[in-house]
């Protein structure tokens, strides 16, 4: 579960969030919304240690956030950006990122793992040959949320992610990451289907998160 | 056979062509005049004073007075290691002066103590001049090392970010950064090695051979000093990045703003 009790930050001396007290439990959906600029991917930022916090706890699963666990936690977390960011050359070299990493090494995927994954995404196997710069956005897109999902996290922060996909393959996001029992989903989102689909709201307004529903 | 020295009206003529650039700089308006001239006076100045003070170093021949300015020249590249890379001294100060200190220092005394053995053994005749040009390259490596790796990070914070999140250490994260800073810090030195004595004549076997040295004796201490070089840019440059790390990156490994000199 996570747990963010208090939680109070700054950015360029200027407040941002002032009291924010949530939860989020295990296999729950919920959704940060608000308007532009108020904080909401700050916010979410908090929870993998990015955003120091000014006052406040965050817990994952009982375990405090602190520059002792910060590895731990985001260890459990996949994060899914707005604007991919494959950081290899080519795309199957971005798949394959995560497994490079000693932390991430026993969790290499099969073949058959990566068809499959690749298959639900809607993404020709081709594409892993393909270097980055010539794919589009949606595929790209795509691309880091099949990475997310082989890492096998149950635990998704996502910001906006469907903003580049058409309406077939929005659907097609919606119904894996929010239609899976076993994932927890913290996430921002502007499209109407997206916050339908999460059953708890977190809207940020003056400083303060408002939880609403569940 | 000793090098013929240069009367004052010699230098005089010679420093006579310098108005060529200076006429050039003044005439494609490159905005350089006032600091070429200030870069002219000041390399004249220090060279005339350091000039005279090896001559002291030279006549005393004491190790400790060696080693006084060792570290004056140390503390020095420092400064200007730091200046030029756009990094705040009162953060890294310490840890490069430790850095450049070890790798420098040590390439040095290996190379003069156990490899050339002079009489006396740390004289300041080989001691200083081959621990300047030594510690001169450090300078040059370290600058665009540091300089690639932190600005390298904050233009591509995203990226390292990402790193980050997908489950890299620290030293995971940075480390395209790292390649990246070293392969700039050292590609200027490897096209200079790869075309060395085709292209170039390097300083120190020239200085050698205008000095009366046989020309084979010149190149052996070339290539000597050339791979004390290369090593010193390597280690030094390496070893800077990878002490620096624990005071850029906070606890949670974002990369502090407070370290660039805004």
């Amino acid at each position: 579960m996570i747990h963010f009790e208090g939680v109070a930050f700054s950015r360029g001396g200027k407040t941002i969030i002032s009291d924010a007290t949530f939860d989020v439990r295990r296999g729950e959906k919920a959704v940060i919304t608000g308007p532009s600029g108020c904080g909401k991917t700050t916010l979410m930022m908090t929870l993998p240690g990015l955003v120091p916090l000014d006052a406040g706890r965050i817990t994952v699963d009982g375990t405090e956030l602190q520059g002792d666990t910060i590895c731990e936690i985001r260890r459990a977390i996949a994060h899914i950006g707005q604007e991919p960011e494959l950081a290899a050359e080519t795309m199957g070299a971005a798949l394959m990122l995560p497994f490079t990493f000693r932390a991430n090494r026993d969790r290499r995927p099969d073949d058959a793992e990566v068809d499959a994954i690749l298959d639900r995404l809607q993404l020709p196997h081709e594409i892993l040959e393909k270097r980055c710069v010539v794919v589009s956005g949606g595929e790209k897109q795509r691309l880091v949320i099949a990475r997310a999902l082989l890492m096998k996290k149950t635990i998704f922060l996502t910001d906006e992610i469907t903003s580049a996909l058409d309406r077939e393959n929005r659907q097609n996001v919606i119904d894996l990451l929010l239609g899976d029992p076993d994932l927890t989903v913290l996430s921002i989102s502007h499209n109407q289907r997206w916050i339908d689909r999460c059953g708890k709201t977190l809207e940020v307004e003056g400083q303060r998160v408002h939880v609403r529903g569940a | 056979m000793g090098t013929v020295d240069l009367n004052w009206l010699q230098m005089a003529a010679i420093y006579s062509l310098a108005l060529v650039p200076l006429f050039l700089i003044w005439r494609l308006r490159l905005g350089l005049l006032t600091q070429t001239l200030v870069a002219g006076v000041r390399m004249s100045v220090q060279l005339l004073l350091v000039g005279l003070y090896l001559n002291v170093l030279f006549e005393w021949e004491n190790v400790w007075l060696n080693a006084a300015w060792m570290i004056v020249m140390i503390t020095v590249a420092n400064f200007s290691i730091l200046k030029q890379s756009g990094l705040r001294r009162r953060r890294f100060m310490p840890i490069t002066l430790a850095g450049t200190t070890v790798v420098s220092v040590g390439v040095t005394m290996f190379f003069v103590a156990v490899i050339i053995r002079p009489d006396p053994i740390l004289g300041a005749r080989y001691l200083i001049p081959i621990f300047g040009m030594v510690l001169g390259n450090c300078i040059r490596g370290n600058v665009l090392s540091l300089e690639r790796f932190y600005h390298g990070i904050r233009q591509r914070e995203k990226e390292y970010v990402t790193r980050l999140m997908l489950g890299a250490n620290p030293s995971e994260a940075t480390e395209p950064f790292m390649v990246e800073s070293l392969r700039a810090a050292l590609g200027p030195h490897l096209a200079v090695m790869a075309t060395m004595g085709i292209v170039s004549l390097p300083g120190m076997m020239t200085g050698q051979i205008l000095g009366g040295s046989a020309p084979l004796i010149a190149i052996k201490y070339q290539i000597a000093i050339m791979i004390c070089i290369f090593t010193v840019m390597l280690a030094g440059s390496a070893l800077n990045i990878y002490l620096s790390r624990k005071v850029a990156f906070d606890p949670c490994g974002t990369l502090r703003q407070d370290i660039f000199v805004e």
